[in-house]
């Protein structure tokens, strides 16, 4: 009796920490290579599909399915059934990763089953590289029109991190100068608040608050067309360049 | 929609012209991966005289092509080249940037940072109503160099002082030295400021001067930042160091300097010169834009550059230059680069910039002419051709 406990446990042992291989011998079948970019550029605000190519070495009794999985931490990020092309021995398929998924170092673990006995696998390592992508639904704004010493706005401006890492986002603006060149509007008369809150005024950089992957926000652009009195203001129209200037932060 | 106000008008009229619909995908959305980038040699650093290059894939992912400017800054921007410092990428694409870092041989080892700036060129728009913005968005990829190599960092300093400031001015430490090692040297400066009896600590600053090229003499200034110290006289105790390196006559040295009144030291520029390339440029150039002045002020000063470019007699774009600093009596040139996109006529107004004051410049200009596609060169060399070739057959017919 302590004999055959002590087989079953050896047994268990193998189908638990010994799955690569298994069932390998006359019928089971084996893979040859995996084609897969060792690094990864994920594709700003959509999908990236990468595409993968197996070539395998024996068929065995029946290969019924490669399985490819990008795995890190335990966790599956991506994961896609592959076909077998003209030639039985290729099979091909794409990942397709989010542009959300976290930089860093995976594995792609690579499965063929003949779906009964026999499996083996292939891991190798991809680098998802960080992606810096910052999107706006605007590319220029009007602030509508006023007299001296008014407000003119809200401009509204939509953001979003549209990569995979976060951005430290820091926003500039230019002078808005008149359509005949001869007066402005210096930045410091623009103010930027987001939900009604003043965030502060242009003439210095302004920071925003830091945007986590797949975060963003609205601004609100004021501008204060200053007083005759103060300064020159002729009547026309004012032009300018608001900048929003975003980096990776890893 | 378009209302004028004319100035006195009690009667304002407010119209909100926001964006149209708010569409379910961004308008514009540019990317940049590796979102940075380490140059370290495999982690062994890199040699000096070593170069290095690394590819960001530049991502265009909005419906229209942008062409992007690529500036390299910071301390090891120069160290820095790309192919083309503009390129254009169609819309839903993607560019590789490469990106090559050349070690001078004169670098001291350290990590070295820089930053790659790219600005989509926007088009700028009519505007619908009184006043209206572009939005611009800039894709920062900063850049850090490891360089390691064997060296020899040594510094005699033959002269400090202090030059005195104004109210809420900076506070410069000037050092006249000579580099004696193999690297450039970059010394840091740490101060403790006391009051004249040296009886109350007031602030403790430090900063880092720029660098001294191997086996040179030269003045360096390092700037310890904007001190809110009223009038008066206060001591500083100063020293000159170099991290992994030697520094002979460095200190610790007491000093003394002045905070005047503003005003007191008048600041003053001259021989201004600006140089808008040299007043001629083709359609695709890269010009020059090159301000150089004399400072005949009292202190030294970080100065920088603000410029309107004009097209045609209407406002085109601003130009900026970035500040640098400036000692007493020394002549500097501040230089930046501007691409003439368009065919026209170009003017540039602007000031040197110290803080929030200004030093109008001389206005300058610069003719882009339209190229005309003229046949008569073609033509002409055709002409002298076949007069080439009467001139041979009678030549040959008469011998």
């Amino acid at each position: 009796m302590p004999f055959a406990t002590l087989t079953v446990v050896a047994l268990f042992f193998v189908a638990a920490f010994a799955p690569m291989g298994l069932g390998q011998g006359a019928s089971a079948p084996r893979l040859g290579s995996v084609d897969a970019p060792a690094e990864v550029t994920l594709l700003s605000g959509g999908a990236r599909k990468v595409p993968i190519t197996v070539h395998v070495a024996d068929r065995g009794a029946g290969l019924a399915s490669i399985e490819v999985e990008l795995i890190k931490h335990g966790r599956t990020y991506a994961a896609v059934d592959l076909e077998p092309g003209n030639d039985p021995l290729v099979w091909t398929g794409n990942l397709s990763l989010k542009h959300t998924t976290p930089a860093g170092l995976y594995r792609l673990e690579t499965v063929a089953s003949d779906g009964v006995r026999g499996m083996h696998a292939l891991s190798q390592d991809v680098e998802i590289l960080p992606l810096a992508a910052l999107g706006t639904l605007e590319t220029s704004v009007s602030f509508g029109e006023t007299g001296p010493n008014g407000w003119l706005g809200p401009a509204k401006v939509t953001y979003r991190n549209l990569g995979n890492v976060p951005l430290a986002v820091a926003l500039t603006a230019s002078p808005f100068i008149h359509e005949d060149g001869d007066a402005e509007i210096m930045p410091e008369h623009l103010e930027v608040r987001v939900g009604g809150d003043p965030l502060g005024r242009a003439g210095e950089p302004i920071t925003l608050a830091p945007l986590s992957v797949g975060s963003g926000g609205v601004l609100e652009l004021w501008l204060y067309v200053p007083s005759g009195s103060s300064q020159y203001v002729p009547p026309g129209e004012y032009t300018g360049t608001v900048d929003l200037s975003s980096e990776g932060v890893s | 929609m378009s209302l004028r106000w004319s100035v006195g008008s009690t009667v304002f009229v407010v119209v909100s012209l926001l964006v149209a619909a708010v569409p379910t995908e961004a308008r514009s959305l540019y990317g940049a991966a590796p979102a940075s980038l380490r140059f370290d040699g495999g982690g062994e650093g890199l040699l000096r005289g070593g170069t290095a290059e690394r590819v960001v894939s530049l991502q265009n992912q909005g419906e229209e092509a942008t062409t992007f400017a690529i500036s390299l800054e910071g301390d090891a921007g120069h160290w820095l080249s790309v192919a083309s410092d503009m390129v254009t990428v169609p819309g839903k694409t993607t560019h590789p940037l490469a990106i090559t870092v050349s070690v001078p041989e004169t670098a001291a080892n350290g990590v070295y940072e820089a930053l790659v700036r790219i600005t989509p060129a926007v088009a700028s728009h009519d505007a619908e109503g009184g006043a209206s913005s572009t939005i611009v968005q800039e894709i920062l990829v900063p850049i850090k160099v490891h360089v390691t190599d064997t060296q020899s960092l040594r510094l005699t300093m033959t002269r400090i002082s202090v030059p005195d400031l104004e109210v809420g001015g900076k506070l410069f430490v000037e050092l006249d030295a000579t580099n004696d090692g193999n690297v450039a040297a970059a010394p840091q400066v740490n101060a403790i400021v006391h009051d004249e009896t040296r009886t109350q600590q007031l602030a403790m600053v430090s900063g880092r001067a720029g660098g001294l090229a191997p086996q040179t003499s030269g003045r360096l200034m390092a700037d310890l930042g904007t001190l809110t110290l009223p009038v008066g006289t206060y001591s500083i105790r100063l020293l000159a160091s170099l991290p992994d390196g030697e520094v002979s006559g460095g200190g610790p040295r007491d000093l003394y300097f002045d905070v005047l009144p503003e005003g007191t030291l008048a600041m003053s520029f001259a021989d201004i010169a600006v140089a808008f390339g040299d007043g001629k440029a083709k359609k695709g150039d890269l010009v020059p834009i090159r301000i150089t002045f004399t400072n005949t002020g009292l202190s030294p000063a970080v100065v920088g550059f603000k410029g309107l470019i004009s097209r045609d007699g209407q406002p085109f774009e601003t130009f900026s230059i970035e500040a640098i600093e400036t000692a007493t009596g020394a002549t500097q040139t501040l230089e930046g680069f501007w691409r003439a996109e368009k065919t026209g006529d170009y003017g540039l107004t602007g000031a040197l910039t110290i803080g929030p004051k200004r030093v109008e410049t001389a206005p300058s200009t610069l003719e882009v002419p339209v190229k005309k596609d003229s046949p008569a060169p073609a033509a002409l060399s055709l002409v002298v051709a076949l007069a080439a070739l009467v001139f041979v057959a009678r030549r040959r017919g008469s011998l």
